[in-house]
């Protein structure tokens, strides 16, 4: 087959992810929040539920390698300009901690749950990813 | 995973005992609104979000584990800062 379009494996990905946060609510009774299980271990607030947060990031690093063979080339989309990279990583940071919740824990998992908050954090953090594209990637250039 | 949060709610409790996590207080309040703003921000400017920045490091490259870094040392800054925002906002 010719035809491989991104779309399909960005459908089948959101399934798997979908899945993954439906088993992880049904089965261990957690919302399944990167940002929050990260959080957690680094600030000591989770340390009573170390096991499951290290068991989540583990099979997060773990997976994807099997499945790289998949694909020509891994495109994680990340600019080669590192003190950009810093940036970003101190704004997620910060932001997902003030926010209590990033693109899995608000965005799949609050708004399969129709939560206000849920909804409303997706909404500003697209609203400012769509605007910082627009600057620092189309105006700027410098990413 | 909209079938999942029907389920789990109407059972209360998740197969290995755990209670099913209760509803947040539906406020949007200014940490909720901000922090998105930012994280939104920092999302755009590297295209990594916290899951596929874990997820990144198992594939490779530099770049994701100094984001990864980058992100741990913001989730420590977040509550200093977190505090200087109330105290801006109640001056």
């Amino acid at each position: 087959m010719t035809i491989d379009p991104d779309w399909i494996w960005g459908l089948f990905g959101g399934l798997i992810i979908g899945s993954a946060a439906a088993l992880y609510l049904l089965v261990n009774g957690r919302i399944m929040g990167a940002s929050g299980i990260v959080g957690g271990l680094v600030d000591g607030s989770g340390w009573s539920t170390w096991r499951e947060r290290l068991s989540f990031i583990v099979g997060l690093i773990a997976i994807p390698p099997f499945f790289v063979p998949l694909y020509d080339e891994v495109n994680t989309n990340l600019t080669t300009n590192l003190w950009a990279v810093i940036a970003a990583g101190l704004l997620v940071g910060v932001g997902t901690r003030l926010a209590n919740g990033c693109t899995s824990g608000h965005g799949v998992c609050g708004i399969s749950r129709l939560s206000p908050r849920g909804m409303a954090a997706t909404g500003f953090y697209l609203l400012a990813g769509g605007v910082s594209v627009l600057l620092f990637k189309h105006l700027l250039g410098v990413v | 995973m909209a079938i999942a949060w029907r389920i789990a709610e109407r059972r209360k409790v998740a197969v290995l005992g755990t209670a099913i996590p209760e509803r947040a207080a539906p406020k949007v309040g200014r940490n909720l609104i901000i922090g998105s703003l930012m994280f939104g921000a920092g999302w755009g400017l590297a295209g990594l979000c916290p899951g596929p920045a874990l997820a990144s490091i198992g594939f490779g490259g530099v770049g994701g584990a100094v984001f990864l870094v980058s992100m741990i040392a913001g989730m420590l800054a977040a509550p200093p800062i977190s505090q200087g925002i109330d105290r801006v906002a109640r001056a």
